[in-house]
Protein backbone atom coordinates (compact mmCIF):
# COMPACT_ATOMS: atom_id res chain seq x y z
CA UNK A 1 0.00 0.00 0.00
CA UNK A 2 2.80 2.30 0.98
CA UNK A 3 4.48 1.91 -2.36
CA UNK A 4 1.55 3.26 -4.29
CA UNK A 5 1.22 6.44 -2.28
CA UNK A 6 4.91 7.18 -2.35
CA UNK A 7 4.85 7.55 -6.11
CA UNK A 8 7.51 6.52 -8.56
CA UNK A 9 10.81 5.81 -6.90
CA UNK A 10 13.94 4.03 -7.96
CA UNK A 11 13.33 1.36 -5.34
CA UNK A 12 9.99 0.62 -6.97
CA UNK A 13 11.63 -0.21 -10.26
CA UNK A 14 14.08 -2.40 -8.44
CA UNK A 15 11.19 -4.21 -6.77
CA UNK A 16 9.08 -4.37 -9.89
CA UNK A 17 11.63 -6.11 -12.04
CA UNK A 18 12.04 -9.38 -10.09
CA UNK A 19 8.30 -9.53 -9.55
CA UNK A 20 7.66 -9.08 -13.25
CA UNK A 21 10.24 -11.70 -14.12
CA UNK A 22 8.71 -14.10 -11.61
CA UNK A 23 5.30 -13.68 -13.16
CA UNK A 24 6.64 -14.29 -16.64
CA UNK A 25 8.19 -17.56 -15.50
CA UNK A 26 4.94 -18.66 -13.84
CA UNK A 27 2.94 -17.82 -16.95
CA UNK A 28 5.45 -19.59 -19.22
CA UNK A 29 5.34 -22.68 -17.00
CA UNK A 30 1.55 -22.85 -17.14
CA UNK A 31 1.48 -22.02 -20.83
CA UNK A 32 3.76 -24.97 -21.49
CA UNK A 33 1.36 -27.28 -19.61
CA UNK A 34 -1.60 -25.93 -21.53
CA UNK A 35 0.15 -26.25 -24.90
CA UNK A 36 1.22 -29.84 -24.24
CA UNK A 37 -2.24 -30.97 -23.16
CA UNK A 38 -3.93 -28.91 -25.88
CA UNK A 39 -1.63 -30.26 -28.58
CA UNK A 40 -2.22 -33.84 -27.50
CA UNK A 41 -5.96 -33.24 -27.51
CA UNK A 42 -5.85 -31.83 -31.04
CA UNK A 43 -3.48 -34.58 -32.17
CA UNK A 44 -5.92 -37.17 -30.83
CA UNK A 45 -8.44 -35.82 -33.35
CA UNK A 46 -6.02 -35.81 -36.29
CA UNK A 47 -4.50 -38.57 -38.40
CA UNK A 48 -1.05 -39.96 -37.68
CA UNK A 49 0.15 -38.62 -41.02
CA UNK A 50 -1.00 -35.13 -40.06
CA UNK A 51 0.87 -35.43 -36.76
CA UNK A 52 4.10 -36.20 -38.59
CA UNK A 53 3.67 -33.50 -41.25
CA UNK A 54 2.63 -30.85 -38.71
CA UNK A 55 -0.78 -30.32 -40.33
CA UNK A 56 -3.03 -31.16 -37.38
CA UNK A 57 -6.77 -31.30 -38.10
CA UNK A 58 -6.35 -30.76 -41.86
CA UNK A 59 -8.83 -33.49 -42.69
CA UNK A 60 -11.33 -32.44 -40.04
CA UNK A 61 -12.07 -34.10 -36.73
CA UNK A 62 -11.04 -37.75 -36.68
CA UNK A 63 -13.29 -39.23 -34.01
CA UNK A 64 -12.40 -42.61 -35.40
CA UNK A 65 -9.23 -42.53 -33.28
CA UNK A 66 -11.38 -42.75 -30.20
CA UNK A 67 -13.62 -45.42 -31.68
CA UNK A 68 -10.48 -47.36 -32.52
CA UNK A 69 -9.11 -47.19 -29.00
CA UNK A 70 -12.37 -48.63 -27.76
CA UNK A 71 -12.74 -51.34 -30.40
CA UNK A 72 -9.15 -52.30 -31.09
CA UNK A 73 -7.43 -51.52 -27.82
CA UNK A 74 -10.29 -52.36 -25.48
CA UNK A 75 -10.11 -49.09 -23.56
CA UNK A 76 -13.76 -49.39 -22.51
CA UNK A 77 -12.98 -52.57 -20.61
CA UNK A 78 -9.96 -50.98 -18.88
CA UNK A 79 -12.04 -47.97 -17.98
CA UNK A 80 -14.73 -50.12 -16.42
CA UNK A 81 -12.11 -52.14 -14.52
CA UNK A 82 -10.47 -49.01 -13.12
CA UNK A 83 -13.89 -47.72 -12.08
CA UNK A 84 -14.76 -50.98 -10.31
CA UNK A 85 -11.43 -51.22 -8.47
CA UNK A 86 -11.42 -47.57 -7.48
CA UNK A 87 -15.03 -47.09 -6.37
CA UNK A 88 -15.18 -50.34 -4.39
CA UNK A 89 -11.87 -49.72 -2.67
CA UNK A 90 -12.77 -46.11 -1.84
CA UNK A 91 -15.98 -47.25 -0.16
CA UNK A 92 -14.27 -50.19 1.54
CA UNK A 93 -11.49 -48.18 3.09
CA UNK A 94 -13.94 -45.71 4.64
CA UNK A 95 -15.94 -48.57 6.09
CA UNK A 96 -12.79 -49.97 7.71
CA UNK A 97 -10.87 -46.80 8.60
CA UNK A 98 -13.59 -44.37 9.71
CA UNK A 99 -14.64 -46.31 12.84
CA UNK A 100 -11.01 -46.91 13.80
CA UNK A 101 -10.15 -43.24 13.29
CA UNK A 102 -13.03 -42.30 15.57
CA UNK A 103 -11.70 -44.56 18.33
CA UNK A 104 -8.18 -43.22 17.80
CA UNK A 105 -9.49 -39.67 18.09
CA UNK A 106 -11.79 -40.05 21.08
CA UNK A 107 -10.82 -43.01 23.28
CA UNK A 108 -7.92 -44.10 25.41
CA UNK A 109 -7.22 -47.82 25.39
CA UNK A 110 -4.33 -50.17 25.95
CA UNK A 111 -1.98 -50.29 23.00
CA UNK A 112 -3.29 -47.11 21.43
CA UNK A 113 0.20 -45.68 21.07
CA UNK A 114 1.45 -48.85 19.44
CA UNK A 115 -1.34 -48.71 16.88
CA UNK A 116 -0.65 -45.06 16.18
CA UNK A 117 3.08 -45.66 15.75
CA UNK A 118 2.44 -48.76 13.66
CA UNK A 119 0.24 -46.88 11.22
CA UNK A 120 2.52 -43.84 11.12
CA UNK A 121 5.38 -46.14 10.13
CA UNK A 122 3.16 -48.01 7.66
CA UNK A 123 3.06 -44.84 5.57
CA UNK A 124 6.82 -45.17 5.14
CA UNK A 125 7.03 -48.89 4.32
CA UNK A 126 8.01 -49.23 0.65
CA UNK A 127 5.60 -51.22 -1.51
CA UNK A 128 8.66 -53.19 -2.57
CA UNK A 129 8.92 -54.54 0.95
CA UNK A 130 5.40 -55.92 0.83
CA UNK A 131 4.98 -57.21 -2.69
CA UNK A 132 6.86 -60.52 -2.58
CA UNK A 133 5.23 -62.10 0.50
CA UNK A 134 1.86 -60.71 -0.62
CA UNK A 135 2.26 -62.30 -4.03
CA UNK A 136 3.12 -65.63 -2.42
CA UNK A 137 0.25 -65.38 0.06
CA UNK A 138 -2.26 -64.54 -2.65
CA UNK A 139 -0.94 -67.49 -4.67
CA UNK A 140 -1.42 -69.83 -1.72
CA UNK A 141 -4.99 -68.62 -1.28
CA UNK A 142 -5.60 -69.18 -5.02
CA UNK A 143 -6.72 -65.59 -5.39
CA UNK A 144 -4.34 -64.46 -8.13
CA UNK A 145 -7.17 -64.50 -10.65
CA UNK A 146 -9.75 -62.73 -8.52
CA UNK A 147 -10.48 -59.03 -8.92
CA UNK A 148 -11.16 -59.00 -5.18
CA UNK A 149 -7.41 -59.29 -4.58
CA UNK A 150 -6.59 -55.91 -6.08
CA UNK A 151 -9.62 -54.31 -4.40
CA UNK A 152 -8.50 -55.59 -1.00
CA UNK A 153 -4.93 -54.47 -1.61
CA UNK A 154 -6.12 -50.99 -2.52
CA UNK A 155 -8.19 -50.88 0.66
CA UNK A 156 -5.20 -51.99 2.75
CA UNK A 157 -2.73 -49.58 1.15
CA UNK A 158 -5.15 -46.68 1.67
CA UNK A 159 -5.81 -47.39 5.36
CA UNK A 160 -2.76 -45.59 6.87
CA UNK A 161 -3.37 -42.26 5.13
CA UNK A 162 -7.13 -42.45 5.68
CA UNK A 163 -6.72 -43.09 9.41
CA UNK A 164 -4.15 -40.31 9.65
CA UNK A 165 -6.50 -37.88 7.93
CA UNK A 166 -9.76 -38.85 9.60
CA UNK A 167 -8.34 -39.06 13.13
CA UNK A 168 -7.54 -35.37 12.86
CA UNK A 169 -11.04 -34.75 11.60
CA UNK A 170 -12.89 -36.71 14.29
CA UNK A 171 -11.12 -34.83 17.09
CA UNK A 172 -12.99 -31.71 15.94
CA UNK A 173 -16.40 -33.31 16.52
CA UNK A 174 -17.57 -32.44 20.05
CA UNK A 175 -18.12 -35.26 22.56
CA UNK A 176 -21.53 -33.89 23.50
CA UNK A 177 -22.99 -35.16 20.26
CA UNK A 178 -22.24 -38.75 21.19
CA UNK A 179 -23.52 -38.16 24.73
CA UNK A 180 -26.82 -36.88 23.38
CA UNK A 181 -27.22 -39.91 21.12
CA UNK A 182 -26.45 -42.28 24.00
CA UNK A 183 -29.02 -40.59 26.21
CA UNK A 184 -31.54 -41.06 23.40
CA UNK A 185 -30.99 -44.78 23.87
CA UNK A 186 -28.58 -45.53 21.03
CA UNK A 187 -25.87 -48.12 21.64
CA UNK A 188 -22.31 -46.87 21.20
CA UNK A 189 -21.97 -48.51 17.80
CA UNK A 190 -25.30 -47.22 16.59
CA UNK A 191 -24.48 -43.73 17.85
CA UNK A 192 -21.37 -43.75 15.69
CA UNK A 193 -23.00 -44.85 12.45
CA UNK A 194 -26.24 -42.91 12.87
CA UNK A 195 -25.03 -39.64 14.37
CA UNK A 196 -21.27 -39.14 14.27
CA UNK A 197 -20.46 -40.72 10.92
CA UNK A 198 -22.86 -38.44 8.98
CA UNK A 199 -21.32 -35.42 10.71
CA UNK A 200 -17.90 -36.48 9.42
CA UNK A 201 -19.00 -36.24 5.78
CA UNK A 202 -16.76 -33.27 4.86
CA UNK A 203 -13.64 -35.07 6.07
CA UNK A 204 -14.71 -38.32 4.44
CA UNK A 205 -15.34 -36.59 1.12
CA UNK A 206 -11.91 -34.97 1.17
CA UNK A 207 -10.02 -38.13 2.06
CA UNK A 208 -12.02 -40.12 -0.52
CA UNK A 209 -11.03 -37.63 -3.17
CA UNK A 210 -7.36 -38.30 -2.44
CA UNK A 211 -7.91 -42.04 -2.23
CA UNK A 212 -9.76 -41.92 -5.55
CA UNK A 213 -6.95 -40.11 -7.37
CA UNK A 214 -4.32 -42.33 -5.76
CA UNK A 215 -6.04 -45.61 -6.58
CA UNK A 216 -7.13 -44.56 -10.07
CA UNK A 217 -3.51 -43.71 -10.88
CA UNK A 218 -1.93 -46.68 -9.06
CA UNK A 219 0.60 -48.73 -10.99
CA UNK A 220 2.77 -51.19 -9.01
CA UNK A 221 0.01 -53.40 -7.60
CA UNK A 222 -1.98 -53.27 -10.83
CA UNK A 223 1.12 -54.45 -12.68
CA UNK A 224 1.35 -57.47 -10.37
CA UNK A 225 -2.30 -58.42 -9.99
CA UNK A 226 -4.03 -57.01 -13.08
CA UNK A 227 -1.73 -57.75 -15.98
CA UNK A 228 -4.19 -60.06 -17.80
CA UNK A 229 -5.99 -58.21 -20.60
CA UNK A 230 -9.48 -58.53 -19.17
CA UNK A 231 -8.48 -57.29 -15.71
CA UNK A 232 -6.17 -54.41 -16.66
CA UNK A 233 -6.61 -50.94 -15.25
CA UNK A 234 -6.49 -47.89 -17.50
CA UNK A 235 -2.87 -47.14 -16.53
CA UNK A 236 -1.70 -50.66 -17.42
CA UNK A 237 -3.92 -50.63 -20.50
CA UNK A 238 -2.39 -47.39 -21.72
CA UNK A 239 1.04 -48.92 -21.32
CA UNK A 240 0.01 -51.86 -23.48
CA UNK A 241 -1.23 -49.41 -26.12
CA UNK A 242 2.20 -47.74 -26.05
CA UNK A 243 3.84 -51.11 -26.55
CA UNK A 244 1.65 -52.05 -29.48
CA UNK A 245 2.10 -48.55 -30.88
CA UNK A 246 5.82 -49.15 -31.20
CA UNK A 247 4.87 -51.79 -33.77
CA UNK A 248 1.93 -50.09 -35.53
CA UNK A 249 3.10 -46.46 -35.27
CA UNK A 250 -0.50 -45.40 -34.62
CA UNK A 251 0.23 -42.16 -32.77
CA UNK A 252 -3.26 -40.71 -33.23
CA UNK A 253 -4.93 -43.55 -31.33
CA UNK A 254 -2.23 -43.44 -28.66
CA UNK A 255 -2.97 -39.78 -28.00
CA UNK A 256 -6.70 -40.55 -27.95
CA UNK A 257 -5.89 -43.15 -25.28
CA UNK A 258 -3.95 -40.56 -23.28
CA UNK A 259 -6.93 -38.20 -23.36
CA UNK A 260 -9.32 -40.94 -22.21
CA UNK A 261 -7.02 -41.81 -19.29
CA UNK A 262 -6.49 -38.15 -18.48
CA UNK A 263 -10.12 -36.96 -18.53
CA UNK A 264 -11.69 -38.52 -15.37
CA UNK A 265 -9.19 -37.15 -12.88
CA UNK A 266 -8.96 -33.90 -14.84
CA UNK A 267 -12.72 -33.34 -14.62
CA UNK A 268 -12.68 -34.27 -10.95
CA UNK A 269 -9.90 -31.76 -10.45
CA UNK A 270 -11.72 -28.94 -12.26
CA UNK A 271 -14.80 -29.46 -10.10
CA UNK A 272 -12.98 -29.99 -6.83
CA UNK A 273 -9.70 -28.12 -7.20
CA UNK A 274 -10.34 -25.80 -4.25
CA UNK A 275 -11.26 -28.69 -2.01
CA UNK A 276 -8.18 -30.59 -3.12
CA UNK A 277 -5.90 -27.60 -2.49
CA UNK A 278 -7.15 -27.00 1.02
CA UNK A 279 -7.26 -30.76 1.64
CA UNK A 280 -3.57 -31.34 0.88
CA UNK A 281 -2.56 -28.84 3.47
CA UNK A 282 -5.22 -29.94 5.95
CA UNK A 283 -3.39 -33.24 6.21
CA UNK A 284 0.23 -32.24 6.02
CA UNK A 285 0.16 -28.97 7.91
CA UNK A 286 -1.40 -30.58 10.92
CA UNK A 287 0.91 -33.57 10.74
CA UNK B 1 -23.29 -47.61 33.98
CA UNK B 2 -21.52 -50.96 33.96
CA UNK B 3 -23.50 -51.90 30.91
CA UNK B 4 -22.46 -48.66 29.31
CA UNK B 5 -18.76 -49.43 29.86
CA UNK B 6 -19.22 -52.90 28.44
CA UNK B 7 -20.96 -51.43 25.45
CA UNK B 8 -18.13 -48.98 24.95
CA UNK B 9 -15.49 -51.71 25.22
CA UNK B 10 -17.31 -53.74 22.62
CA UNK B 11 -17.25 -50.83 20.21
CA UNK B 12 -13.53 -50.21 20.70
CA UNK B 13 -12.68 -53.84 20.03
CA UNK B 14 -15.03 -54.11 17.07
CA UNK B 15 -13.88 -50.88 15.47
CA UNK B 16 -10.15 -51.43 16.01
CA UNK B 17 -9.95 -55.15 15.15
CA UNK B 18 -10.04 -54.74 11.34
CA UNK B 19 -7.26 -52.18 11.15
CA UNK B 20 -5.10 -54.08 13.62
CA UNK B 21 -5.55 -57.23 11.53
CA UNK B 22 -4.78 -55.34 8.33
CA UNK B 23 -1.61 -54.02 9.86
CA UNK B 24 -0.49 -57.45 11.00
CA UNK B 25 -1.31 -59.22 7.73
CA UNK B 26 -0.55 -56.57 5.17
CA UNK B 27 2.23 -54.49 6.71
CA UNK B 28 4.00 -56.33 9.52
CA UNK B 29 4.01 -59.91 8.22
CA UNK B 30 5.32 -59.08 4.71
CA UNK B 31 8.00 -56.78 6.12
CA UNK B 32 9.34 -59.45 8.43
CA UNK B 33 9.01 -62.09 5.74
CA UNK B 34 10.96 -59.98 3.23
CA UNK B 35 13.78 -59.42 5.71
CA UNK B 36 13.81 -63.15 6.42
CA UNK B 37 13.77 -64.03 2.72
CA UNK B 38 16.69 -61.72 2.00
CA UNK B 39 19.00 -64.18 3.77
CA UNK B 40 17.99 -67.09 1.56
CA UNK B 41 18.49 -68.20 -1.98
CA UNK B 42 14.98 -68.50 -3.37
CA UNK B 43 14.75 -69.92 -6.89
CA UNK B 44 11.37 -68.50 -7.81
CA UNK B 45 8.14 -67.17 -6.38
CA UNK B 46 6.50 -70.60 -6.31
CA UNK B 47 9.21 -72.35 -4.32
CA UNK B 48 8.03 -73.29 -0.81
CA UNK B 49 10.01 -72.17 2.21
CA UNK B 50 11.36 -75.70 2.68
CA UNK B 51 13.32 -75.38 -0.58
CA UNK B 52 15.01 -72.11 0.32
CA UNK B 53 18.67 -72.37 1.17
CA UNK B 54 20.21 -70.12 3.78
CA UNK B 55 23.04 -67.98 2.42
CA UNK B 56 23.54 -65.42 5.18
CA UNK B 57 24.57 -62.00 3.90
CA UNK B 58 25.55 -63.34 0.48
CA UNK B 59 22.63 -61.66 -1.28
CA UNK B 60 23.71 -58.30 0.10
CA UNK B 61 27.37 -58.91 -0.75
CA UNK B 62 26.44 -59.91 -4.29
CA UNK B 63 24.31 -56.80 -4.65
CA UNK B 64 27.22 -54.48 -3.92
CA UNK B 65 29.08 -56.17 -6.77
CA UNK B 66 26.09 -55.93 -9.12
CA UNK B 67 26.67 -52.97 -11.48
CA UNK B 68 22.93 -52.57 -12.11
CA UNK B 69 22.27 -52.23 -8.38
CA UNK B 70 24.98 -49.59 -8.03
CA UNK B 71 23.66 -47.65 -11.04
CA UNK B 72 20.10 -47.84 -9.74
CA UNK B 73 21.12 -46.32 -6.40
CA UNK B 74 23.15 -43.63 -8.14
CA UNK B 75 20.06 -42.81 -10.17
CA UNK B 76 17.72 -42.37 -7.22
CA UNK B 77 20.35 -40.39 -5.33
CA UNK B 78 20.57 -38.01 -8.28
CA UNK B 79 16.79 -37.68 -8.22
CA UNK B 80 16.73 -37.21 -4.46
CA UNK B 81 19.44 -34.52 -4.31
CA UNK B 82 19.64 -32.81 -7.70
CA UNK B 83 15.96 -33.21 -8.59
CA UNK B 84 14.96 -32.39 -5.02
CA UNK B 85 16.99 -29.18 -5.01
CA UNK B 86 15.38 -28.11 -8.28
CA UNK B 87 11.87 -28.99 -7.15
CA UNK B 88 12.11 -27.21 -3.80
CA UNK B 89 13.74 -24.09 -5.24
CA UNK B 90 11.05 -23.85 -7.91
CA UNK B 91 8.27 -24.64 -5.43
CA UNK B 92 9.45 -21.86 -3.12
CA UNK B 93 9.90 -19.49 -6.00
CA UNK B 94 6.39 -20.09 -7.34
CA UNK B 95 4.90 -19.92 -3.86
CA UNK B 96 6.46 -16.49 -3.28
CA UNK B 97 5.49 -15.17 -6.72
CA UNK B 98 1.91 -16.49 -6.56
CA UNK B 99 1.37 -15.07 -3.08
CA UNK B 100 1.18 -11.60 -4.59
CA UNK B 101 -0.82 -12.43 -7.72
CA UNK B 102 -4.53 -11.76 -8.07
CA UNK B 103 -5.01 -14.84 -10.23
CA UNK B 104 -3.33 -16.95 -7.55
CA UNK B 105 -6.00 -19.65 -7.43
CA UNK B 106 -5.94 -20.33 -11.15
CA UNK B 107 -2.16 -20.56 -11.41
CA UNK B 108 -1.89 -22.64 -8.27
CA UNK B 109 -4.35 -25.15 -9.71
CA UNK B 110 -2.65 -25.14 -13.13
CA UNK B 111 0.80 -25.79 -11.66
CA UNK B 112 -0.63 -28.52 -9.42
CA UNK B 113 -2.50 -30.22 -12.29
CA UNK B 114 0.17 -32.82 -13.28
CA UNK B 115 -0.27 -34.37 -9.83
CA UNK B 116 -3.76 -35.61 -10.62
CA UNK B 117 -2.90 -37.06 -14.04
CA UNK B 118 -2.21 -40.79 -14.25
CA UNK B 119 1.60 -40.95 -14.29
CA UNK B 120 1.59 -43.40 -17.20
CA UNK B 121 -0.28 -40.78 -19.25
CA UNK B 122 2.22 -38.13 -18.14
CA UNK B 123 5.11 -40.31 -19.27
CA UNK B 124 3.46 -40.81 -22.66
CA UNK B 125 2.87 -37.07 -23.00
CA UNK B 126 6.55 -36.39 -22.38
CA UNK B 127 8.16 -39.22 -24.29
CA UNK B 128 5.82 -39.32 -27.26
CA UNK B 129 5.21 -35.60 -27.66
CA UNK B 130 7.44 -33.18 -25.73
CA UNK B 131 10.67 -35.15 -26.27
CA UNK B 132 9.72 -36.56 -29.68
CA UNK B 133 12.58 -36.11 -32.11
CA UNK B 134 10.33 -35.73 -35.16
CA UNK B 135 7.35 -33.59 -34.17
CA UNK B 136 8.12 -32.93 -30.49
CA UNK B 137 7.44 -29.74 -28.60
CA UNK B 138 11.06 -29.04 -27.73
CA UNK B 139 12.19 -29.63 -31.29
CA UNK B 140 9.57 -27.26 -32.74
CA UNK B 141 10.07 -24.69 -29.99
CA UNK B 142 13.85 -24.46 -30.24
CA UNK B 143 13.63 -24.84 -34.02
CA UNK B 144 11.31 -21.83 -34.23
CA UNK B 145 13.73 -19.79 -32.13
CA UNK B 146 16.56 -20.77 -34.45
CA UNK B 147 18.39 -22.62 -31.67
CA UNK B 148 19.30 -25.54 -33.88
CA UNK B 149 21.69 -27.18 -31.47
CA UNK B 150 19.07 -27.31 -28.72
CA UNK B 151 16.47 -28.45 -31.22
CA UNK B 152 18.71 -31.35 -32.22
CA UNK B 153 19.06 -32.80 -28.71
CA UNK B 154 17.96 -36.45 -28.86
CA UNK B 155 16.04 -36.38 -25.57
CA UNK B 156 14.95 -40.00 -25.60
CA UNK B 157 18.33 -41.42 -26.63
CA UNK B 158 20.23 -43.44 -24.00
CA UNK B 159 22.61 -40.55 -23.27
CA UNK B 160 19.79 -38.19 -22.47
CA UNK B 161 17.15 -40.57 -21.09
CA UNK B 162 17.98 -40.00 -17.43
CA UNK B 163 18.12 -36.21 -17.69
CA UNK B 164 14.87 -36.19 -19.66
CA UNK B 165 13.17 -38.45 -17.13
CA UNK B 166 14.29 -36.30 -14.23
CA UNK B 167 13.11 -33.09 -15.91
CA UNK B 168 9.71 -34.61 -16.66
CA UNK B 169 9.31 -36.11 -13.19
CA UNK B 170 10.34 -32.94 -11.39
CA UNK B 171 8.17 -30.75 -13.59
CA UNK B 172 5.12 -32.61 -12.37
CA UNK B 173 6.18 -32.65 -8.72
CA UNK B 174 6.74 -28.92 -8.25
CA UNK B 175 3.03 -28.11 -7.88
CA UNK B 176 2.50 -30.43 -4.93
CA UNK B 177 5.31 -28.94 -2.85
CA UNK B 178 4.33 -25.44 -3.94
CA UNK B 179 0.82 -25.93 -2.52
CA UNK B 180 2.19 -27.20 0.79
CA UNK B 181 4.64 -24.30 1.02
CA UNK B 182 1.97 -21.73 0.14
CA UNK B 183 -0.32 -23.00 2.88
CA UNK B 184 2.52 -22.88 5.38
CA UNK B 185 3.33 -19.31 4.37
CA UNK B 186 -0.31 -18.30 4.78
CA UNK B 187 -0.18 -19.40 8.40
CA UNK B 188 2.64 -17.02 9.32
CA UNK B 189 1.12 -13.88 10.85
CA UNK B 190 1.47 -10.78 8.66
CA UNK B 191 2.61 -8.55 11.55
CA UNK B 192 5.91 -10.45 11.70
CA UNK B 193 6.73 -9.10 8.30
CA UNK B 194 5.46 -5.65 9.18
CA UNK B 195 7.74 -5.59 12.21
CA UNK B 196 10.65 -6.71 10.05
CA UNK B 197 9.82 -3.97 7.54
CA UNK B 198 9.95 -1.37 10.29
CA UNK B 199 13.35 -2.67 11.32
CA UNK B 200 14.44 -2.26 7.72
CA UNK B 201 14.88 -5.95 6.86
CA UNK B 202 15.19 -6.82 3.16
CA UNK B 203 13.31 -9.55 1.31
CA UNK B 204 16.14 -12.04 1.73
CA UNK B 205 16.48 -11.42 5.45
CA UNK B 206 12.72 -11.79 5.87
CA UNK B 207 12.72 -15.05 3.92
CA UNK B 208 15.62 -16.65 5.76
CA UNK B 209 14.91 -15.21 9.22
CA UNK B 210 11.12 -15.42 9.37
CA UNK B 211 9.61 -17.57 6.61
CA UNK B 212 12.01 -20.51 6.66
CA UNK B 213 12.34 -20.98 10.45
CA UNK B 214 8.59 -20.80 10.99
CA UNK B 215 7.97 -23.38 8.27
CA UNK B 216 10.40 -25.90 9.66
CA UNK B 217 7.90 -28.59 10.65
CA UNK B 218 6.05 -28.51 7.37
CA UNK B 219 9.29 -28.36 5.46
CA UNK B 220 10.53 -31.46 7.23
CA UNK B 221 7.33 -33.31 6.31
CA UNK B 222 7.60 -32.12 2.71
CA UNK B 223 11.24 -33.18 2.39
CA UNK B 224 10.38 -36.55 3.94
CA UNK B 225 7.69 -37.05 1.28
CA UNK B 226 10.13 -36.14 -1.45
CA UNK B 227 12.74 -38.61 -0.17
CA UNK B 228 10.14 -41.37 0.13
CA UNK B 229 9.12 -40.69 -3.46
CA UNK B 230 12.72 -40.87 -4.66
CA UNK B 231 13.47 -44.07 -2.73
CA UNK B 232 10.33 -45.79 -4.00
CA UNK B 233 10.89 -44.51 -7.54
CA UNK B 234 9.36 -47.17 -9.76
CA UNK B 235 6.76 -46.19 -12.32
CA UNK B 236 8.80 -43.60 -14.22
CA UNK B 237 11.79 -45.87 -14.25
CA UNK B 238 9.72 -48.66 -15.72
CA UNK B 239 7.59 -46.78 -18.22
CA UNK B 240 9.95 -44.04 -19.40
CA UNK B 241 12.39 -46.14 -21.36
CA UNK B 242 9.67 -48.31 -22.86
CA UNK B 243 11.73 -51.48 -22.53
CA UNK B 244 10.96 -51.69 -18.81
CA UNK B 245 14.57 -51.98 -17.76
CA UNK B 246 17.05 -49.60 -19.24
CA UNK B 247 20.10 -49.20 -16.95
CA UNK B 248 20.06 -45.46 -17.68
CA UNK B 249 16.72 -44.96 -15.98
CA UNK B 250 16.82 -47.97 -13.65
CA UNK B 251 15.72 -47.59 -10.02
CA UNK B 252 16.25 -50.12 -7.20
CA UNK B 253 12.52 -50.88 -6.91
CA UNK B 254 12.39 -51.56 -10.64
CA UNK B 255 15.50 -53.76 -10.51
CA UNK B 256 13.91 -55.66 -7.64
CA UNK B 257 10.71 -56.13 -9.62
CA UNK B 258 12.70 -57.58 -12.50
CA UNK B 259 14.67 -59.91 -10.26
CA UNK B 260 11.46 -61.29 -8.81
CA UNK B 261 9.09 -61.42 -11.74
CA UNK B 262 11.71 -61.66 -14.49
CA UNK B 263 12.69 -58.89 -16.87
CA UNK B 264 10.81 -58.80 -20.12
CA UNK B 265 13.65 -58.14 -22.52
CA UNK B 266 16.78 -58.57 -20.49
CA UNK B 267 17.77 -62.22 -20.53
CA UNK B 268 20.82 -61.31 -18.52
CA UNK B 269 18.56 -60.76 -15.53
CA UNK B 270 16.02 -63.43 -16.34
CA UNK B 271 18.75 -66.05 -15.95
CA UNK B 272 19.66 -64.71 -12.59
CA UNK B 273 16.16 -64.65 -11.24
CA UNK B 274 16.70 -64.61 -7.51
CA UNK B 275 13.82 -63.73 -5.25
CA UNK B 276 16.07 -63.62 -2.18
CA UNK B 277 18.28 -60.99 -3.74
CA UNK B 278 15.21 -59.04 -4.78
CA UNK B 279 14.06 -59.13 -1.17
CA UNK B 280 17.48 -57.83 -0.14
CA UNK B 281 16.97 -54.80 -2.42
CA UNK B 282 13.61 -54.23 -0.69
CA UNK B 283 15.37 -54.29 2.67
CA UNK B 284 17.96 -51.74 1.51
CA UNK B 285 15.06 -49.46 0.47
CA UNK B 286 13.44 -49.87 3.87
CA UNK B 287 16.72 -49.06 5.61
CA UNK B 288 17.08 -46.00 3.37
CA UNK B 289 13.65 -44.79 4.50
CA UNK B 290 14.59 -45.20 8.16
CA UNK B 291 17.89 -43.36 7.54
CA UNK B 292 16.02 -40.48 5.92
CA UNK B 293 13.69 -40.20 8.93
CA UNK B 294 16.58 -40.19 11.38
CA UNK B 295 18.74 -37.76 9.41
CA UNK B 296 15.90 -35.31 8.78
CA UNK B 297 14.89 -35.33 12.43
CA UNK B 298 18.44 -34.56 13.48
CA UNK B 299 19.16 -31.95 10.79
CA UNK B 300 15.84 -30.15 11.05
CA UNK B 301 15.39 -30.08 14.80
CA UNK B 302 12.02 -30.33 16.47
CA UNK B 303 12.03 -27.17 18.62
CA UNK B 304 8.71 -25.41 18.23
CA UNK B 305 8.06 -21.75 17.75
CA UNK B 306 4.81 -20.57 19.23
CA UNK B 307 2.88 -18.22 17.03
Amino acid sequence: MQEKSSGFKVSNIKNMFPRFLGRIIVVAWVLFTVIVIGWIFIASLSTTKEIFTNKLLHSGLQFKNYIKTFQLYNVGRYFLNSAIYTVTACLGVIFVAAPASYIMAKYVFKGKNIVRLAYASAMGIPGAMIMVPMFMLVGKLHMTESILTLILIYIFTSVPFTIFYLTGFFTTIPNEIQQAALIDGCSHIKAFWKVIFPLAQPGIVTVTMFNFIGIWNEYLWALIFASKAEKRTLAIGLQSIVQSMSVTGDYASLFAGVIIVFLPTFILFIILSNKIMTGITGGSVKG
Amino acid sequence: MGNMKKNERKMIVLFMAPVVLIYLIFFLYPTIRTVHMSFFKVRNLASPASEWSFVGFKNYMDLTKNPLFVISYKNIMAILFIGGLGVFILAFFFAVVLQKMKTKKFFRAAIYLPNVITPVALVVMWTQYVFNSRFGFLKSFFGALGLDRLAAIPWTSPDWAFTSMMIAFCFGSVGYYMVIIMAAMDKIPKDFYECADLEGAGSFTKFFRITLPLMKDILRTAITFWCLGAINFFLWSRVFSGSGMDPKTLSPANLMFNMIFGGSKTQQVAEHINVGMGAAIGVTLCVSVILVFVILNVVISKEKYEY
